[in-house]
Order: C-alpha cells, then structure tokens, then sequence
C-alpha cells in the first residue's frame, strides 16, 4: 500500500519540480527597478516604393462598413516610416515592470478593428467591443494560443478572462461575415516589446545592459532580427530597412 | 532498515510502472499508426501520405483546435466528446467511425491524440461543457419564431435566406488552415450534419461553435426559449425524407457457395439466392453527390467467383471523350493473404498496404463502352489526354491510380479484351497494373434507371485465395463521372470480412 502511495508521491514530486525549474527561466521583475539603464531609440524605414493599398470590396452592411478601403496591411508615411512593427528585445532574463495596460480594449468600428495591432501581455484579461450597429464574429486564428470564433451583436462586448490567452505570439483576428476585417494581437514575452508610430519611430527604455537580440515583426513583412548592444546609460540609435 | 525496503520499493514500483507505461506507449503508439497516421500524419499535424487525397482535410491535432465540443468556444472538447466523434466520425468526410476498436482502444487512442497539444493540460483553458435541457416541443408556432431569430442572429449571411448555405459571405469563408469551407446546406437534410442531427446536438453546435470555422458561438446571444426555436426553424429546413444516415457501423459480407458457376448476367437467378450487404462509402473529397452506398453480393461455384454490385447513379457515364466527362467505375479490392482482423475498420484509401499484398478489380464503364462501341478515336477527335483533366483533385492526382494508367494507358490500349483491369499493390505508391495475360477478370455493367449493376468474376484457378480461405479483408472504391470523380477522388469503404462458407 505504502509504495504505491510513494510511487505515485515521487513523480507528482518530479513534476512539481520540473515546472518550477521551467517558470524560472520566465521573465522576472527586478526589485526596484533597472537603475541606469540604456535605451534604443529607433526608426523602420520602407525600403524602396510601397506598392499601392490593395482596395478590400466592402460588400456586406454597406450602410454601416462602406464604403470600399484601402487594405491597412501595410501602412507607411510619406517619409517611408512603417506604422504597426512590433519590436522586442530578446534574452532579458529580469528587468523592468511591465508597464502595459491592466486590461486590453479591442474594438470594432465600422468593421474595422481598433486598434489594428494590439500589444499584451499574456495571460492579459480585456474586453472586445463591438460598436457597430450590425453583428460581428470575433474569430481569433494562432498555434493554440487563442482561439476563439464567437457571434458578439451590435452594440454587445465579449469580456475575455484572466487566463485565457496561453502564451506569447501572434493571433489574427477576423470576422467572418466582414471577410476584409483584419486584426493582431501580438503577445509580448517582456515588457520590451513596442509598437513602432504612424512614422515607424519607436523607443524601448531601461535596458540592463549586454548585447541582444532585437526581433522585428510585421504582420506583411515578416519577422527578423538583428543584434543590438546597449551601454550603461545611454542611448543607442536604429534605423531599420524592410522590404516586401 | 524499514527505510531501505521502503525505498527500494519505491525504485521496484517506479521502474515497473515506467515500463509497464512504456509498454503500454508503444502499443497506443501502434494503435494510432495503424489507425489514424495515413490521414492525420505521424506527428499529428493532418499531414498524414493520405491527406492531399482528401477535402475536408484532416484534422491537424497540434493546434488543438476543435469542431465538435459540448464546450464553449476556445475550450478543448472533454474526452466524451473526442469519444463521440471517434464512435460516429464525421458524416459526409473520409473520417470514419472506429466502430470496430474496443472502448479501451478508443481511450487510448484518444489520449494519444491529446499529447499532440499542451492545451488539454491547461486548466486555464479547459471550461465545463454547457448544460442542454431536454428541447420543448417542435410547433409551427416555435418554428415561425425560430425563423426570426435565425435573420436577427445573422445566420442568414452564411448559411442563406433559406438556408442553402448560400448567404452573401459564404463564398469568401476560409478555415483556420486558409482554406475554404462552406457553411452547412441544411436542405441537404439531417443525415450529413457532422455535429449531429438531434435537437440536443443543433443546439449544441451554435451554442459552442465549431472552432477552427467561421461557425461562430452563439452562447450569450440567445435567450433559451429562443435558442429552441431556432433549433426547430433549423430541424424544419430539413425537409422529412432527405437522406438520413444511420449511425454507420462496418457491415460483414458473406458469399455464397452455388452448384453451378455464377454467370455475367446480372439479372440471372443465382443472384437471387445470395445475401446482399448494403456497404456505406465515404467520399475522399467531400461534394455535393457521391456513390454513398453499393450493394454487394458474393457467390462461389465450382470453378467462377463472382461479386455483383449494384448502386443508384442518376446518370450512367461512360465515355471519357470530353474533358467533363469522367467515367464511372467500381473497384473490389482483396488481400490474398491478409488477416481480417489486421484491417477491418480500416478506411481503404487505395495506397495498398506495407504488409501484404492488395490486389485490385477496377471495372471502368469506358472500357466496356469502347468494347461494345468499338473503340472511338478519341485523340484524333478531340486531342484530350486523360491528364488534362481539371479538379480539385488533380494538381496532386492520385499517385496510385496515374501509376495504374501509365502501366496501362488508356489511349493506348482502348482495344480491351475485358472492361476490368486487374492491379496489385504492396505499400504506399506501388499500385500497377497486372501484365496482359494476367488481366483475366471478366466484368460486365448495366446501367438501366438510374442504377448501375456490375458484375466481376474469375476463375478460381486464377484467384485461388477464394477457394482456399474461408475468410478475407474486403474493401470498395466506387466513382461516379458526373461529380467528376477520377483517379484518386473517390468514394471507398472500410475494410470488411467476407466470410465464405
Ligand atoms: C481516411 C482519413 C482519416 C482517417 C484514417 C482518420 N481520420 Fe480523423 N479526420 C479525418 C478528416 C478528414 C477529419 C476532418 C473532418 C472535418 O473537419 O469535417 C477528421 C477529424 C478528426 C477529429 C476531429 C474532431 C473535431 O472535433 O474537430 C478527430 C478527433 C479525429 N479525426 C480522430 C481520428 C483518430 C483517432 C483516427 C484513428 C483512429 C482518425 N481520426 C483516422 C480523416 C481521417
Ligand atoms: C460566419 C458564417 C456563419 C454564420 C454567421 C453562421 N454559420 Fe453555421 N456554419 C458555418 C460554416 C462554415 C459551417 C460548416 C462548418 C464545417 O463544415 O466544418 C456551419 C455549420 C453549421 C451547423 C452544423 C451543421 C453540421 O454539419 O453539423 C449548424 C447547425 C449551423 N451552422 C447553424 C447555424 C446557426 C443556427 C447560425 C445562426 C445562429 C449560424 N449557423 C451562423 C458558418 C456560419
Ligand atoms: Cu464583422
């Protein structure tokens, strides 16, 4: 009787311990902050001519959605500043707070989503609106971190709780009904991860420290990355080139 | 002391019970190779040697993203409801019942599925199934309430005004995977719903969504006096007499033994004396019509063994000489060699087998019209090869059955000496088509009122596996022209036991 109890004690045991040595390599807030830490100030930069906005048919709720738009996909200013990139530092072990909001508020106006990037963090709870006077299916597609495909009426909201969304990355959001609807939500795995402007500037503060890897992803243009060296302090300038 | 027995106890129980579930592992691990990989690939992903055969794709369990669940959208399906969709598989795909594996397989098998994704250990994710009364009675009253709620709700932009699956955005809808997929015809009747046909199971369906679609929940939508009238206006779409498919379960068939040799004539009556087994077929690549069901029967003289197959085609195709004309045909294959109960349950899918070898009778309505017609030039008519088909299908043909054309071209050898071609094959990939002095099964079809009757026989000096064995694997592929069906798209069986007596 009593090795059996302790057959089945020594692996739940095991298990435990495994899990919390996985949870430590995990992000972790130092106390007190990061004291003296550097920045990177930086700009995305279009390289070459963007091609034209593709026009999405809006053939559906005219009243409400039309008329036809130009495709946000790609947006990018006059002065080739690319809107939407999402930038992370990689391989911070501990830093800075996370300094995002407590609760995410996606909406949908005039079947479109606002924001069109949103940024969280995981295991976020929020709250997705519809603001039109027509329905909408929420419909979230991503490698098992979110998925969902709920009707949300006009003028109702969906409350999404605590632990729902699982881990980080990337989740799209659509709505079936509106088939030009498109969204993302971009899971950060730290709280230095930002969104770049509308003139593809961006920022990220109180870096320890050290040599790193700084992701780059847009929803088009794909992800890649590059080395970044941050010094005690001071700030290190970007710029960075993307093409289709 | 007392510590040390302890402890070696302790290490005894561990290495027993980590070896009795390594054990255990493996044979589930087998279980879902034998079973399940073809379709859904080794590692779970959908992308099983099968799936480019197949639409509906399969499943790709990596995601862990769910149809059929009695939980709320975003939650995995419990374990009874994998269980559900394992016992009935899903109506009008390639994805069979498991009728034929023991409740014990299934919950292995079951288990083995849920390792592909960590969702299942999720306790955050996981959310209790949502509770469904006993439905209220289906009134006129209810369904003309229903109808309201079914255009407030919006269901009407999918699925159509009159439910038609013809709605302004059903052309445009995509699956998770980007592929598209078209909301339920629910004038296509009860019998093809994949979630179910009972009030309880439509309910059911909107009320979780089938994740992974654009069908949405429509949980907190609905009040519950409306969510029933909704499910009667849905029940009365259905018109009564739509094709209902029973709960499939894999059929035995039995041949007969008869004093004299069972002749070609379909219609001779030796037929009558021999059972008939009505054997359901599922079509590879899901459409609006296929060959659902063939009857078969079986008889063995002396010398002959003979199979007569009998199914309902609204037209009878057998020329091939226009591009969108595509052939009917019946397939029977055997394996000579092979145990039953190795296969039975098994979908055929026509990629013979790493085991044994599968030998195959395919009678073509085209071959016997050129062999009644004389043959037609076609080449110098039209200019048409075979390959220059078009269909879903075909930018990825069926390997198996291009490899039996090109063993036997069908504009080369249109003068046919029998409308049967006789092929073998021995795994993935290796179908060919038997030599010409060994194409020796005789075949000969009718089609008269919207039913072809075939038969195929042999000597069984030639096919000396049915004199022999008193029992044998079975399966059928039938295709029918007029829903373009060709090489690889197809409707096929499971395999069965033919039990000879
Ligand atoms: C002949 C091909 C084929 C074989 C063999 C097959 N499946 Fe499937 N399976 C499918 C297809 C196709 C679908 C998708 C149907 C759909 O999406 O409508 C599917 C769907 C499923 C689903 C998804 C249900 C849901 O809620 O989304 C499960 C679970 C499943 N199969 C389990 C199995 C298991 C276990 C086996 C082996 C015992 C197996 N399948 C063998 C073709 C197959
Ligand atoms: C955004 C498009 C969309 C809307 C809106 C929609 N559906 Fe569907 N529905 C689908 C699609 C697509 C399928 C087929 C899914 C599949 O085959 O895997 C489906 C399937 C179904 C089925 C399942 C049939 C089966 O095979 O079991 C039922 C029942 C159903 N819908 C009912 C409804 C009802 C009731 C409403 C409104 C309350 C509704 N749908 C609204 C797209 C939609
Ligand atoms: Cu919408």
């Amino acid at each position: 009787m009593k090795q059996v109890r302790w057959a089945i004690l020594i692996p739940i045991c095991l298990f435990i311990l495994g899990v919390n040595a996985a949870e430590a390599a995990e992000y972790a807030v130092q106390a007190g902050g990061v004291k003296n830490g550097g920045t990177v100030y930086g700009r995305v930069i279009f390289k070459g001519t963007p091609p034209p906005p593709k026009m999405m048919k809006v053939d559906e709720d005219v009243a409400t959605c039309g008329p036809d738009r130009p495709s946000e996909a790609l947006l990018v200013s006059k002065s080739g500043g690319i809107k939407n990139v999402v930038l992370s530092i990689e391989g911070i072990q501990s830093g800075k707070k996370w300094d995002f909001p407590k609760e995410f508020v996606y909406d949908q106006k005039k079947c479109r989503f606002v924001p069109r990037v949103l940024l969280i963090k995981p295991k976020s709870k929020g709250v997705v609106l519809n603001s039109d006077p027509v329905g909408h299916n929420f419909h979230t597609v991503s490698k098992g971190i979110y998925n969902v495909n709920k009707k949300i009426k006009a003028d109702a909201k969906m409350v999404v709780a605590e632990d729902k969304i699982r881990r980080s990355g990337t989740v799209r959001a659509k709505c079936d009904i509106h088939s030009w609807m498109e969204g993302w939500w971009v899971v950060a795995e730290t709280p230095y991860t930002v969104l770049s402007d509308e003139n593809g500037n961006f920022s990220i503060k109180d870096i320890p420290p050290g040599t790193y890897k700084l992701k780059i992803w847009h929803e088009k243009l794909g992800e890649s990355q590059q080395p970044v060296v941050i010094e005690t302090g001071k700030t290190t300038e970007l710029s960075i080139n993307l093409k289709l | 002391m007392r510590r040390t027995i302890l402890s070696i106890l302790v290490m005894a129980g561990l290495f027993l019970s980590s070896a009795t579930a390594l054990a255990a592992g493996q044979e589930v691990e087998k279980l879902y190779q034998r079973h399940c990989t073809a379709c859904h690939g080794e590692k779970g992903d959908g992308d099983g040697p099968a799936a480019y055969l197949l639409s509906p794709k399969p499943r790709d369990f990596t995601r862990g993203v769910y149809k059929f669940r009695s939980t709320p959208t975003g939650s995995p399906p419990t374990d009874q409801d994998l269980l559900r969709t394992l016992k009935h598989g899903v109506p009008g795909t390639s994805m069979p019942p498991w009728d034929r594996l023991s409740e014990k397989e299934l919950t292995d098998v079951i288990k083995y599925v849920k390792s592909f994704s960590d969702i299942f250990a999720d306790q955050g994710a996981m959310e209790p199934p949502i509770a469904i009364k006993s439905p209220p009675r289906l009134t006129k009253e209810s369904v003309q309430a229903g109808r309201k709620v079914y255009k407030e709700m919006e269901c009407n932009k999918c699925h159509g005004p009159r439910g038609r699956g013809d709605g302004p955005s059903a052309a445009k809808l995509t699956d998770d995977w980007e592929r598209p997929i078209r909301p339920y015809d629910f004038t296509r009747g009860p019998g093809l719903m994949k979630g179910g046909a009972a009030p309880q199971d439509i309910y059911r369906t909107f009320m979780t969504g089938l994740d992974g679609t654009p069908m949405p929940s429509f949980i907190d939508e609905l009040t519950e006096k409306q969510r029933w009238q909704l499910v009667h206006y849905i029940q009365s779409l259905s018109p009564a007499g739509t094709k209902t498919t029973a709960p499939e379960s894999t059929p035995t068939l039995r041949a007969v033994k008869a004093s004299v040799d069972p002749p070609l004539d379909s219609d001779d009556p030796v037929w009558k004396q021999s059972p008939a087994t009505v054997v359901p077929l599922r079509p590879l690549w899901a459409r609006d019509t296929w060959v659902d069901s063939v009857k078969v029967q079986t008889v063995i003289g002396p010398k002959m063994a003979a199979f007569r197959f009998e199914w309902r085609d609204i037209r009878g195709n057998d020329e091939v000489i226009r591009p969108r004309d595509f052939r009917d045909g019946i397939a029977m294959q055997y394996i000579p060699q092979g145990k039953p109960s190795d296969y039975v349950g098994i979908p055929f899918i026509g990629m013979g087998d790493d085991k044994d070898v599968v030998t195959i009778w395919h009678w073509k309505a085209d071959w016997e019209a050129d062999m009644k017609k004389g043959f037609r030039d076609v080449v110098q008519k039209y200019g048409v090869t075979m390959d220059r088909m078009t269909s879903p299908a075909d930018h990825t043909s069926d390997r198996i059955y291009l490899a039996g054309l090109a063993a036997a071209n069908p504009l080369s050898t249109r003068q046919h000496s029998t409308p049967v071609e006789v092929l073998a094959a021995k795994g993935f990939g290796t179908l060919t088509s038997l030599s010409a002095t060994d194409q020796t099964v005789e075949g000969r079809g009718v089609w008269r009122n919207g039913v072809w009757v075939v038969v195929m026989r042999q000597t069984l000096d030639s096919a000396p596996a049915l004199r022999q064995r008193k029992i044998l694997p079975v399966a059928i592929a039938a295709w029918d022209g007029d829903a373009g069906d060709r090489n690889g798209q197809k409707s096929v069986s499971q395999w069965m036991e033919l039990t000879i007596e």
